[in-house]
């Protein structure tokens, strides 16, 4: 075997025979269930606490409809929604005075908050709701539904319906909304298309992370415990470095490759329990292959500039002073998550996703959510690769010159150096 | 054919000139021993030789050709800053170097197993590298230098740290890969261990060579006699003072350079009833003495 492969072999069996491979195998995924579905959950269960609402119905009509809007109950069996209807103000008095000595009560006696429902709630004035604080976007949800629903129905009514019908007219009708691809049409595909969007940008900043920095720690590992000098009487600096790079890069590779047999199983598991989610939550084909390209691409990117670190700095110490820089190109993306979201095609959304650090996470969203032009997507892949190809040239150099210096960090002018040095 | 053939080779660390035009040939089955002061340049020709660093001007060439992966295959290296991988597990660290040598990991590993039996560590095959000594970790790291049986084999400060009985088993693989036809460069400013066992010499000093050639020729040509004296007490300097060009002592041993040889007698008659002399020799100088005098007290 080549001292190349042989470099390759050693990085990979030593790391994969490591518990902390084992762990994070199985953490990773953990996290990050944990991470999309506990919010979820948390969301989805109704809270313990009652809502109780200080009301003044000035209508004389909507107060007894809108509170039968909510009839569900809390786990003790109770009621969820208790409505403390109060009078409203008499004639002549000031409604101002009134309400202003109901928000006062709400503060002082711990109500969850004060609606108020003026008299022109039927024909065209709105109504109102004074809270403390909801939280639950659902609770504010219902009580605008049930006020809007009420006068609806009153208004009805008044134009003569009969009372037994206005329920049925006034029924809302549901929006399903589809995606629309030239793969075809998936119901409520734009929503989960948010989530996984998210979910691929998290996974590819983690492991390009993680694996990069396995790469600084492994190249900084050879020149703490000296065996450097010993590898490279028989490896070419160049080498040492891509078969770092590769070794590491094999393991992400593996631990993907768990982790999609172990996804497959979850998805054959959800898809023959509950097929719509399935459907919504599917990843397209084309989308993992991009996946995989920009992984590939992003961690040889990134690797190659840890790797350079690892070699420039002399201690762990030295190694977290340095990395950040690298670090903070990964962060980027991230923070612009939710400008890609909000706008997949902005032109602002198209230059991020071609600068060739942020290309991965950034690329990769924009095609789960509307795949972008082929010549965009060539475009980055050119970009990248030719990064790639510059980092690995300029991080060869400070390789070769740093892999021997034990002193002290290479400061900057050093490091420019090196790299001008043949 | 030379093991290693250096001409002209000189390298520079910013205005630092560390290695100055260095013209070297190592014979094919020889000894060879790099001597000179720390910070003299051993390291770094050591490491242009194995092209760890380039040179920037010179020709290097190895075993009769630039340097290449195969040639690189040949060669075992033990550098001055010992090194393994803290933690694997030594067969694991062995078949590695092993198969970076190009054995196959096999043979790598019935190779190790060998080695380790011979210098009594079989026992340590399981363990990891951080949990062993440092003079273990030194045997393993040596074992992995000479694993692949290279041709050319280049130990950089091979005795430092070594206990007594290391030393002595070093010497004797130096000693087994001679008779199998195998070149040997070491380095070290221990000069005991040079006179006993090399056939060549280069003394490198601020970078350049200062001395280069067959041990028994370079005795006869600076080897001026000297004489070397065992004593107990304290040897006096003023009554014997005319008649030195220089002493070195040690306390109980010395070797005293005379400004003529032939007054030797003389040098006895006078130390007779100062000291109690033990041992009076009239002898070649030892390399310690030439390395002291060209490189230490300036010509």
């Amino acid at each position: 075997m080549s001292q190349f492969g042989t470099i390759v072999k050693r990085e990979y069996l030593e790391r994969v025979r490591q518990r902390s491979f084992i762990l994070s195998t199985v953490l990773v995924p953990v996290f990050m269930l944990g991470v999309t579905f506990v919010p979820i959950w948390l969301m989805s269960r109704s809270s313990g606490k009652p809502v109780r609402l200080l009301a003044v119905d000035c209508t004389g009509v909507l107060g007894p409809r809108i509170e039968g809007a909510f009839s569900d109950s809390l786990p003790d069996g109770t009621l969820r929604f208790r409505f403390q209807w109060e009078p409203p103000p008499v004639e002549g008095a000031s409604e101002e005075a009134t309400r202003s000595a109901l928000e006062g009560r709400v503060l002082a006696e711990e109500w969850t908050g004060l609606l108020w429902i003026p008299s022109g709630a039927i024909q065209d004035a709105s109504a109102s709701l004074y809270a403390r604080g909801l939280g639950d976007p659902e609770i504010l949800a219902r009580i605008r539904d049930s006020v809007s629903r009420s006068a609806m129905m009153a208004r009805l009514e008044q134009a003569g319906v009969a009372s037994g019908d206005t329920d049925r007219m006034s029924r809302p009708v549901p929006l399903k909304i589809f995606k629309l691809s030239e793969e075809g049409v998936r119901e409520g595909g734009i929503e989960s298309d948010f989530m996984t969007a998210i979910l691929l940008a998290m996974i590819l900043y983690m492991t390009v992370l993680l694996y990069g920095v396995s790469v600084q720690r492994s190249v900084l590992e050879d020149k703490t415990s000296r065996i450097v000098e010993v590898l490279l009487a028989s490896v070419r600096p160049f080498h040492l470095m891509l078969g770092k790079i590769v070794g590491v890069g094999s393991v992400g590779i593996t631990q993907y490759a768990i982790w999609a047999v172990v996804a497959t199983a979850g998805a054959a598991y959800i898809r023959s329990s509950n097929p719509a989610l399935a459907q919504a939550a599917s990843l397209s084909p084309l989308t993992l292959a991009f996946f995989v390209v920009y992984f590939v691409l992003g961690y040889f990117l990134y690797a190659g500039v840890y790797a350079g670190v690892g070699a420039a700095v002399t201690s762990e110490q030295e190694a977290q002073q340095s990395q950040w820089p690298v670090t903070m190109l990964l962060v980027v993306p991230m923070i612009f998550i939710g400008q890609v979201l909000r706008d997949p095609d902005g032109t602002l959304t198209t230059i991020l996703s071609l600068v060739p650090f942020f290309t991965p996470i950034v690329m990769l969203m924009r095609i789960n959510l509307h795949t972008p032009p082929a010549w965009q997507l060539g475009l980055s892949i050119l970009l990248m690769v030719a990064s790639i190809g510059i980092a690995a040239f300029v991080a060869g150099k400070i390789f070769r010159v740093g892999i021997l210096m034990y002193g002290k960090r290479a400061t900057l002018p050093e490091l420019l150096r090196w790299i001008r040095a043949a | 054919m030379d093991a290693i053939l250096l001409q002209g080779v000189t390298k520079s660390f910013g205005s630092q000139r560390a290695v100055d035009s260095v013209d070297l040939n190592v014979p094919q089955g020889s000894i060879f021993g790099l001597l000179g002061p720390n910070g003299s340049g051993k390291t770094t020709t050591i490491r242009m030789v194995l092209q760890i660093i380039l040179p920037d001007s010179g020709q290097v060439r190895v075993l009769g050709s630039e340097l290449d992966d195969a040639l690189r295959r040949r060669i075992g290296y033990l550098p001055e800053e010992r090194g393994l991988y803290r933690s694997m597990r030594v067969e694991d660290q062995l078949v590695f170097l092993g198969e970076l040598h190009g054995l196959t990991p096999v043979d790598a590993r019935r190779r190790g197993r060998r080695w380790l039996e011979r210098l009594d560590a079989a026992d340590w095959v399981g363990r990891k590298v951080q949990e062993l000594s440092k003079g273990m970790q030194q045997k393993i790291q040596f074992i992995g230098t000479m694993l692949h049986e290279p041709d050319l084999v280049i130990l950089d400060e091979p005795f430092s740290g070594l206990d007594p009985v290391n030393v002595r088993m070093m010497k004797d693989v130096m000693l087994e890969l001679r008779e199998r036809g195998a070149t040997v460069v070491f380095s070290t400013h221990q000069m005991e261990q040079v006179e006993r066992s090399c056939d060549r010499i280069c003394l490198i000093n601020e970078g350049r060579v200062v001395l280069e050639g067959a041990l028994a020729q370079i005795r006869q040509k600076y080897g001026d006699e000297t004489v070397q004296i065992e004593y107990d007490g304290k040897l006096p300097r003023e009554p014997i003072a005319d008649l030195v060009d220089s002493i070195d002592d040690h306390g109980r041993f010395a070797e005293i350079r005379l400004h003529r040889i032939e007054e030797s007698g003389e040098l006895l008659r006078r130390l007779v009833g100062a000291v109690e002399i033990r041992r009076f020799e009239r002898s070649e100088a030892s390399l310690n003495d030439i390395f002291i005098r060209l490189v230490g007290g300036g010509q």
